[in-house]
């Protein structure tokens, strides 16, 4: 009996998980082109971006924030990369009189920007105790602004070919291998070491378990939320970094709604809008088997208002599956 | 705070860290009574909804309905 209830318990927590694998089969049996090699690099080149992104979004999820400037902050980051990696060449260059920029000065800047903002929204949540969404929604439409400011609200093209390689290449030339996927593993792999092994993981999770608890045994909390909010401001400087490579260009309106795109795979992957829960593999598998359905319904030729509609109850449904845990383990 | 009393706790009522700790889940908790029961049926109907929007949205991006 107790076996019977804890195999319907596994099922009906990961069935969020369970239905997204169990559609694409279905698509892939309907549709075989969906198996395909090219498909198969396509859904790893999306995911790696979306997983930064989630990676970065994950830490202020766990300690009971969120942070809704993730999306902005990564095209603002785009932008800047697709602005500093025009090719000399290219007749409607934003400056025409600057050359070529070495790639990693110009990945340099656009993290430091892009961790600047993390800072500021620490800064506001940590210091000054503004609610996280309030905090990170004032900063979301600042960091969209800016992006306007500096832009002009003109798309940005004619980039360089050794930056869109970034994107288009892999490793020795083998399809399963872009250079996309092995960045975000080694992501992936940095921050399971941080949340896993460090003191700084530790405390992530103990603030998110009981913050004043947290705070009575001696862990720094603001500093310690300063520290989580600007690596996610440096992950969105990398996805963004990224984003623009894969795009070929960067305009203002990129990166928008990525934020809830995050906040759904971290969702889908356990990581509790309650806090103090949350792994980096299941932050992979979240954000990979939403990447999925959304490969799943283009290929099903599924209208294009109704697949957001479909985005967002996958998102309500991840949410409510995770306050049945909460309500569960009372 | 009630419990505490010249910034000691009486150790009758419960410890101000512990009811802090419930969050803002235990106050939506305790104004709609969710149970396991009830989330299980809105999961239900949630799913049922995921499925007719991808079955209409397939039909209508296939020119069907």
């Amino acid at each position: 009996m107790k076996e019977k209830q804890s195999v319907g318990n596994f099922l009906l927590n990961n069935a969020m998980i369970i239905f997204m694998i169990g559609a694409a089969i279905v698509v892939g049996i309907l549709r075989p082109t969906f198996f395909s090699m090219y498909n198969f690099k396509n859904l790893i080149s999306n995911t790696a971006v979306r997983f930064i992104i989630a990676v970065g979004v994950s830490g202020c999820l766990i300690t009971k924030g969120t942070d809704l400037s993730a999306g902005r902050t990564v095209g603002l980051a785009a932008c800047i990369a697709a602005t500093f990696m025009q090719a000399a060449d290219y007749s409607s260059k934003v400056y025409p009189n600057l050359g070529e920029l070495p790639m990693l000065l110009v990945l340099l800047g656009v993290i430091f920007v892009s961790v600047l903002i993390g800072l500021l929204n620490g800064l506001v949540i940590s210091l000054l105790n503004v609610p996280p969404f309030i905090a990170t929604l004032g900063m979301q439409t600042i960091v969209y602004g800016a992006c306007l400011v500096f832009t002009g609200a003109q798309p940005i093209g004619g980039l360089r070919k050794d930056y869109t390689n970034i994107s288009s290449g892999s490793i020795f030339n083998i399809q399963l291998l872009p250079y996309l996927g092995i960045i975000a593993l080694v992501i992936g792999v940095i921050m399971w070491f941080v949340y896993n092994k460090t003191p700084h993981g530790k405390y992530m999770y103990a603030i998110g378990g009981n913050e004043n608890s947290a705070e009575v045994s001696g862990i720094n909390t603001v500093k310690t939320k300063l520290v989580i909010y600007m690596t996610a401001g440096l992950m969105y400087g990398i996805a963004g970094f990224l984003l623009g490579a894969k795009s070929g260009g960067a305009s203002v309106n990129m990166g928008m709604g990525y934020e809830l795109e995050a906040i759904a795979g971290c969702t889908i992957g356990g990581v509790s809008t309650n806090g103090g829960v949350g792994r980096i593999s299941g932050i992979l598998i979240g954000v990979l088997v939403f990447e999925l359905l959304k490969i799943a319904m283009q290929f099903m030729g599924v209208e294009t208002s109704y697949t957001y509609i479909v985005q967002g109850i996958v998102i309500i449904i991840a949410v409510a599956l995770d306050i049945r845990k909460y309500v569960a383990k009372r | 705070m009630e419990q505490n009393n010249g910034n000691r706790w009486d150790g009758k009522r419960p410890d101000p860290i512990t009811q802090v700790k419930e969050g803002w889940y235990e106050k939506l908790l305790a104004r709609i009574p969710l149970t396991v029961k009830s989330l299980n049926i809105i999961i239900a109907i949630l799913f049922l909804l995921l499925i007719a929007a991808l079955v209409i949205g397939t039909l209508k991006g296939n020119g069907i309905l």
